[in-house]
């Protein structure tokens, strides 16, 4: 290509080279110094549109996993509640089996035993009202006010029918707390159970002692079966937050190949563009002269 | 004698070229010059008689100019500056979305979405509620700051296309007046190379307005067009004038004759396409992502029962003039200026045959636990379109059980209220509980029979009973077939020996038919008092302890599959969570941020009910674009790709175009640029061809002298 030789174009012409020369300093230098090559959407459209779009799905991952952390440690807490309940009923059936026993059926063992399974109600009052953080785990959806109130034996569940879930995928969502009116009350009422017990050895009626110590057990299964449920819905909940570790590394991973700046190829840029935005400004100190003038 | 005339013409001609050469080296540095050269041409060597005739004569001063070049010069040019303007305003509609990497409205929604995950997980916590509503009032002004950021652009612009316009209309002027001087200088016999260079710079100021096309006259006159419009010519010009619309948007008129000029290239194009097309696409694409999140968030707080704090009235957001009033709702349409009307996306949506449901309006007392339900349906009566259904039709309704095609079923005189209250610039449509019972507009199922205030079918002294849940049994609403329960057989509830036995009959639709499925239940110890009875359908019914006798007549419970089924409430910003027409005005409701815990986070009315929190927790994902059904986080993704590619599009363009025009310049100073060595040179030439001339006249000099001194 020939280059016009005026005055004014060799002029110009610096003046464009040193302006190009100088943005490729800026942009290397903005691309090294932030460490990411995708700020708006003009530095590559394609890219930032996937980098919206992976930065929402870390969101919505870290909200799960939040929820996870919530869940797990609410399961947890009501897996040992309900380990509780499930060996206080086992115990309920072993007194039970005592006190149908002919060899401890005189009236004083009885009354002791009467006496054990009254503290076996206390215990079942407070496991009932279980809470952490003051959130109660057996009152369904409503967790904020002990679900279970007691007038001596008269039980009253004040919690509702469904269980309060909380999403864990975009597809799965996990238990937070329990309905206690199906776990204590119905089918099995596991309060009438122990009073019945009670006062049953209070008042020597073995009879009714040994009738209630299936009543008993199957309430222990029962409890025990939801408490499988549980540890079955937080070992599905491990998975679940393994699944989504591994998309969430994933995940930013592409996002750091998409937006974020290549150090070395960047650093190789940055020293290129410096030289080339140096060669610029020397060639301009040239431009006027020599002249034929200077040789007149 | 005739070898001194000789010399003599040398020493003009030569005088000349070196006057020439000085003027070229003394604008070396002027923009715009074209190097001149002096024409010289020889006189033809004669003899007549004893005279001889010859030397030189300088005829003419050339400029080097081309016009075929400038021509492309000016084409380039256009689409340079047309480029450069749409880098420009691409990019600075760019900033407004906000860093990738930091804060935008992708986060924002995120946060937004965070926060109802958290009002999900603790449902009753007010402080919780709160920080939603924080996060949301947050996002509105986000989108509000971001179209404002779009109408400050546009302003921005509007106005730069008038200045360009003035420049333009100046310029025009110049070149004009520069013709007549052009004119001038011929009849005088001098050069007008000069004034072709101010015609050329003057050229290229236009170009970078619009496309023009040159065509000159023999003596450098020139004419220009646009648009196949003649600007200048000779010394007359037509003048452009900028033409704004109520829309905002801009044309270019010529004179007073509004005819319209349409440049394709040059910054006044790209500043009409930015105002009438880039910017209120972007616009647009806005407001269907405010719209998306106004409607699935009312529409989820809609189907939501409001257990806790609800109010006794609920107001429309929405604002109607008087003439709005009296017209047929769905014929309200958006207005441009976003100050009355509904938002196109909000419309309702009327079935012009048979009758529907239209919206559900429950009155729930807070003490007791006791709701009813109201549905207004509506009928279009004979003919298409026959009712009327205005907003007054729809007051008229509810307070009187009818009005212009709709119904209050069951009629709720004494119940409910609706008006039309005043408000600054129209009226808002206030409905409202009569006897302080809280309202809202959820499907939630709440009836309940009292001791206190028995229905007419339920015998004073009967068990009481909770009907929960929302009916999910069919997607439209017949008030002929409402939900039964009877009392089938008297007893005591949850009494084995004397179980009282309840016949419920649910209307359930099957491919577009209702018919009813009736069950029977025995309240015997498995349906004791307090133990929830699962009717399907999404219900639950519960009874207290006590006795029921027997009725003759059924127990009638309105259900409705769907609480606002064609878009009322949205469109009269009725019980919603956002407000608003698009993003420009969207914003949370008033009563949600005085009482962030009318966030309804469930469909029942149980505490702790989270399934509308949940619901609500997947906005970026579930609300959509109408248009489109796509996702607001896709849509906003898209929009942000889009102008990002168009500002990508422009700069990479430009530098192409910068470098076609750098490579034309180039050429043309190759052909007028002043090269100092070169007029040096030439300089030196002329300098010697001078000092030869004026040695001729010297020895003719002498050759007089010494031809006198021999007379002498």
């Amino acid at each position: 290509m020939i280059y016009a030789t005026s005055l004014l174009a060799r002029s110009s012409t610096a003046v464009i080279h040193i302006k190009d020369a100088q943005q490729r300093v800026l942009d290397a230098q903005y691309d090294v110094a932030s460490g990411t090559s995708v700020t708006v959407g003009s530095d590559d459209p394609v890219a930032a549109g996937q980098a919206l779009r992976m930065r929402a799905s870390l969101s919505r991952i870290d909200t799960w996993i939040a929820n996870i952390d919530l869940a797990e440690g609410r399961q947890n807490a009501m897996d040992d509640s309900l380990q509780a309940m499930s060996e206080l009923f086992s115990s309920a059936a072993t007194i039970a089996n005592q006190g149908a026993s002919s060899a401890t059926s005189n009236s004083d063992s009885l009354a002791a035993l009467s006496s054990e399974v009254e503290a076996l109600i206390t215990q079942l009052k407070s496991l009932s009202n279980s809470e952490a953080g003051g959130s109660y785990f057996f009152g369904g959806t409503a967790s904020g006010s002990p679900p279970f109130t007691f007038a001596g034996d008269v039980v009253t569940y004040q919690g509702t029918t469904d269980a309060q879930e909380v999403a864990i995928s975009s597809t799965q969502s996990t238990e937070m707390t329990l309905p206690g009116h199906s776990l204590l009350l119905s089918p099995l009422n596991a309060f009438e159970a122990l009073t019945s017990l009670r006062d049953a050895l209070s008042t020597g009626d073995t009879a009714t002692v040994s009738t209630l110590m299936d009543t008993l057990r199957d309430i222990s299964t029962n409890l025990y079966k939801v408490q499988t449920k549980v540890g079955a819905s937080t070992k599905s909940m491990e998975s679940v937050r393994s699944v989504l570790d591994s998309i969430s590394i994933t995940t930013q991973t592409d996002l750091s190949t998409a937006a974020d700046t290549d150090m070395a190829e960047a650093s190789v840029r940055l020293s290129a563009a410096n030289v080339a935005y140096e060669a610029a400004l020397q060639v301009a100190t040239k431009i006027a002269s020599p002249t034929l003038l200077d040789f007149l | 004698m005739s070898s001194l005339s000789v010399a003599l013409s040398a020493l003009q001609a030569h005088q000349q070229s070196m006057l020439v050469t000085s003027q070229n080296i003394a604008n070396a540095g002027t923009t715009g010059y074209s190097t001149q050269r002096t024409v010289l041409t020889a006189n033809v060597l004669k003899t007549t008689g004893n005279t001889i005739y010859g030397g030189v004569t300088a005829t003419a001063i050339d400029s080097a100019r081309d016009s075929a070049l400038d021509a492309r010069i000016y084409d380039a040019t256009s689409l340079q500056s047309s480029l450069d303007t749409t880098s420009s305003i691409t990019s600075d509609l760019e900033s407004l979305f906000g860093s990738i990497d930091g804060t935008n409205l992708q986060t924002q929604m995120e946060a937004a979405a965070s926060a109802f995950n958290d009002m999900a997980t603790n449902p009753d916590d007010d402080a919780i509620a709160s920080a939603a509503v924080e996060s949301l009032s947050t996002l509105a002004a986000l989108l509000n700051q971001i179209a404002d950021g779009v109408d400050s652009i546009a302003a921005s612009v509007t106005d730069q296309a008038g200045s360009a316009v003035d420049d333009v209309n100046q310029t025009l002027g110049e070149l004009a007046a520069l013709n007549l001087s052009i004119k001038r200088s011929g009849y005088a016999g001098g050069s007008s190379n000069e004034y072709a260079d101010q015609q050329a710079l003057l050229l290229e100021k236009l170009a970078g307005y619009l496309q023009i096309d040159a065509s000159y006259q023999d003596n450098g006159e020139v004419s220009v067009t646009c648009d196949g419009t003649m600007l200048v010519s000779g010394g007359v010009t037509q003048q452009i004038a900028l033409a704004g619309s109520s829309s905002g948007t801009i044309n270019y008129v010529l004179g007073d004759s509004g005819i319209r000029l349409e440049p394709v290239s040059g910054s006044m194009a790209s500043y009409q396409q930015a105002v009438n097309e880039d910017l209120p696409a972007c616009l647009e694409q806005l407001d269907a992502i405010a719209v998306a999140l106004i409607d699935y968030l009312g529409t989820q707080q809609s189907i939501g029962a409001d257990g806790g704090s609800g109010s006794t009235e609920m107001v429309s957001a929405t604002t109607f003039s008087s003439t709005q009033l009296g017209q047929n709702i769905d014929t309200i349409s958006y207005d441009a200026t976003h100050a009355l009307g509904f938002a196109d996306a909000l419309a309702p949506e009327f079935p012009d045959s048979g009758s529907c449901s239209v919206m559900r309006i429950n009155a729930f007392d807070q003490v007791s636990g006791l709701a009813s339900s109201y549905i207004v349906t509506y009928d279009t009566g004979s003919g298409p379109i026959a009712a009327s259904r205005t907003l007054q039709d729809l007051v008229d309704a509810i307070n009187t059980g009818s009005g212009g095609g709709f119904t209050l079923v069951p009629a709720a005189a004494g119940s409910l209220s609706a008006s039309l209250v005043p408000s600054s610039g129209g009226y808002k449509l206030v409905i409202a509980s009569t006897d302080s019972r809280s309202i809202d507009c959820g499907s939630a199922i709440d009836a309940r029979p009292s001791d206190a205030a028995p229905a007419t079918q339920w015998a004073a002294g009967d068990a009481g009973f909770v009907l929960s849940g929302s009916y999910t049994g069919g997607a439209s609403y017949d008030p002929s077939l409402p939900m039964t329960i009877q009392v089938t057989d008297a007893g005591t509830v949850g009494d084995d020996t004397d179980p009282p036995v309840i016949q419920v009959s649910i209307p359930v639709e099957k491919g577009g038919v209702v018919s009813m499925v009736t069950t029977s239940y025995t309240l015997d110890s498995s349906h004791a008092a307090g133990v929830p009875i699962d009717l399907g359908y999404g219900m639950e019914l519960t009874f207290d302890a006590g006795s029921l006798a027997l009725s003759s007549d059924p127990l009638e419970i309105a259900t409705d599959a769907s609480d606002d089924r064609i878009g009322v409430l949205g469109a009269l910003g009725i019980d919603r969570v956002l407000v608003g027409t698009g993003a420009r005005d969207i914003q949370v409701a008033a009563e949600i941020i005085s009482d962030p815990s009318r966030i309804a986070t469930g469909s029942a009315r149980a505490e702790g009910s989270s399934d509308i929190a949940s619901a609500m927790a997947d906005l970026v994902t579930e609300a959509q674009v109408a248009t489109s059904s796509t996702p607001v986080g896709t849509a906003y993704q898209q929009l942000v790709s889009r102008v990002g590619q168009a500002v990508s599009d422009a700069a990479s363009m430009g530098e192409v175009q910068t470098l076609v025009l750098s490579t034309l310049e180039n050429q043309r100073q190759i052909l007028i640029g002043v090269d100092v060595d070169e007029q040096m040179a030439l300089l030196i030439e002329q300098q010697q061809a001078y000092s030869a001339a004026a040695r001729v006249i010297s020895m003719v000099r002498e050759n007089l002298t010494t031809l006198i001194s021999i007379l002498d």
